[in-house]
């Protein structure tokens, strides 16, 4: 369980690392209006906070994928991909 | 670097070397799975020598940049807050996201092309995973010895000197944690401030907060996960797979040559008794810090480190065989007995040069546009409140706003006029506009035009904006920008 959760965990890290600088190098926080109000935050916390939305949604998004995967495949090691030398990513 | 260049007992491993790859070391309930402990033996060798010089590179790189000082400033530094990028005599702005984006693609295809050519290159050498776990392995190995002293400590009860050993290796492991933490920190707060803040123990909260999310990042994953990061966790790992071919150069054990594996005396005639080179001596396994057999062939845990490489050059010295029993080849190679000669002639094939020639168009193509970069940026914004106006003496009038940015570190002195239309003139601007460096400037900006001069409607206008020296006349590195806009007479 403990294997899933850091599986799921680390792409979508990944994830919301690329996808927080690409939305606040596009967007300036300080500029942001959120429920019709400037945000009175500074932008490191902007920032800070921003990655862990992005960070969990991406998560959530992971989490829903594996569990799908679980219904379908035979056991719980499929979920990480494997893992006991069977599944090989090299050409034989 | 190993600690003690351990003599290599040429002696049969007991019986399964595998799959229990690592002999007894004790069963522990690890992050996230149980998994058999991995005691990887140090090596010493030629790989392990280009190993240690990326480690020492790639941190010397990390742990100095922050320190380098340009143009009185720090000279890499990722300012979050002001939103601009410094990177030694250039500064990005949010306008140069593109950059990132072509950044983004030369990793890409960079870490494409390695693969193709040479496998896990980037794993076995680069990854921050890999150098960071070298590292810890070797404050292990100098607290608690080599890999056999390890596995006793580890099965020996709790007493004071193993409680101590643990905690020192734990210290230490955590104090270099905290420093890579506050390195990454540095790199987007000026390293000397942060110290100084460090000293008087205000650090702020996020930063704070980042220092220990990144040293507790490296702390768990270079002292407890190590290998199963990559056998479980990174994506690279399993893709990987697609970008190889079969003459991908990999790691490899030669089977027509080691089989049938098995031990012998040192001076018995061994082919007489139809052995292979393979001492069988189980080397190969117990340095590998994934703790596989390379012997069974290809596996996707290998992350292509070359301990194995090192490992057993050194047994087939001490027989006196040929080094290369386990060495860097290509499966077409090892399949069909060629040369360096061989391998070599099919790097250039279809895949590998469709990787470089996309890499080489994209790095100059970059390279082309940041040395042409124009150092001053124009963004025209049209005031959105009122349209056009008259203004006395038969006059149209609309407002803008020129949001104008410097990139450069000196200040710009900047001619900003307007064309397009007869009798335009921007009505209220100085005759020089200045721009500090590394500084933007928003400039409301009325332009009036003869009514009967304009159509009725939309026209098309032009901002033009020239750089001129203090004395007025075009600057010397002399560069105008045309920033297209739009005049509304209604
Ligand atoms: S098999 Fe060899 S190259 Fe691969 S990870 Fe193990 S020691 Fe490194
Ligand atoms: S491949 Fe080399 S290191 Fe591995 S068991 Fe055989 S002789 Fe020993």
């Amino acid at each position: 369980m403990l294997r899933a959760t850091l599986v799921i965990l680390w792409p979508s890290f990944v994830a919301a690392g690329i996808g927080i600088s690409i939305i606040f190098t596009l967007i300036d926080p300080m500029e942001l209006v959120v429920l019709g109000e400037h945000i009175r935050a500074s932008r490191t916390t902007i920032y800070s906070l921003g990655f862990f939305i992005i960070w969990a949604i991406a998560a959530l998004a992971a989490a829903l994928t594996s569990f799908l995967q679980l219904g379908r495949n035979p056991g719980p090691r499929e979920l990480g991909g494997g893992g006991n030398g069977a599944d090989r990513s090299c050409p034989p | 670097m190993p600690t003690n260049p351990n003599v290599i007992p040429i002696a049969p491993a007991p019986a399964p070397i595998s799959p229990p790859p690592n002999g007894d070391g004790d069963n522990e309930q690890a992050l996230y799975e149980v998994r058999k402990k991995i005691y990887p033996r140090a090596v010493t060798g030629w790989f392990a020598k280009w190993r240690w010089a990326m480690v020492f590179l790639t941190q010397l790189v990390y742990y100095a940049t922050p320190w380098l000082v340009w143009n009185d400033r720090q000279a890499v530094l990722f300012d979050l807050t002001a939103r601009k990028f410094y990177i030694f005599g250039i500064v990005f702005w949010p306008q140069d996201f593109i950059y990132l984006a072509v950044l983004l693609m030369i990793c890409a295809y960079s870490l494409f092309l390695f693969t193709a050519v040479a496998g896990r290159l980037w794993c076995g050498y680069a990854c921050p995973q890999t150098v960071y776990t070298e590292m810890f392995l070797w404050i292990e190995r100098a607290i608690e010895g080599d890999r056999v002293k390890r596995m006793k400590l580890d099965d020996s009860p709790l007493s004071a000197s193993k409680f101590g050993r643990k905690a020192l290796k734990h210290g230490a492991w955590i104090a270099l944690s905290l420093w890579t933490g506050f390195t990454l920190v540095a790199y987007f707060v000026p390293a000397r401030e942060l110290v100084a803040m460090a000293v008087e123990v205000r650090i702020p909260p996020w930063e704070t907060f980042w220092i220990m999310f990144y040293g507790f990042a490296t702390y768990g994953n270079a002292g407890w996960m190590r290998e199963q990061v990559c056998k479980y966790m990174c994506p690279y790992a399993r893709f990987q797979g697609a970008m190889f071919d079969r003459d991908t150069l990999i790691i490899t054990y030669d089977p027509t040559r080691g089989e049938p594996r098995g031990p012998r005396s040192k001076s018995a005639d061994y082919r007489a008794k139809g052995l292979g080179d393979c001492v069988d001596c189980g080397i190969c396994v117990q340095v590998c810090p994934t703790g596989i057999d390379i012997r069974k062939g290809q596996q996707y845990e290998c992350i292509g480190c070359a301990a194995c490489i090192d490992g057993c050059d050194q047994v087939m010295d001490k027989m006196n065989y040929p080094r290369g029993l386990i060495r860097y080849a290509t499966l077409n190679a090892v399949d069909q007995h060629w040369g360096w000669r061989d391998m070599v002639g099919r790097v250039l094939r279809p895949r590998v040069l469709i990787y470089s020639s996309v890499l080489v168009i994209i790095v100059a193509a970059a390279g082309y546009t940041l040395w042409h970069r124009v150092p001053v940026k124009v963004d025209v914004i049209r005031d959105r409140t009122t349209l056009a106006r008259e203004v006395g003496d038969g006059q149209i009038e609309n407002i803008y706003r020129l949001q104008v940015m410097n990139t450069q570190e000196r200040t710009q002195r900047l001619k900003i006029s307007a064309s397009g239309i007869d009798s335009i003139v921007i009505h209220d601007l100085p005759q020089l506009v200045e721009v500090g460096p590394a500084s933007s400037k928003l400039l409301p900006v009325a332009v009036r035009v003869d009514a009967d001069k304009a159509k009725k409607g939309i026209s098309r206008i032009e901002f033009n904006i020239v750089a001129v020296d203090d004395a007025g006349r075009p600057a010397p590195d002399v560069f105008s920008i045309h920033e297209k806009s739009a005049f509304y007479k209604p």
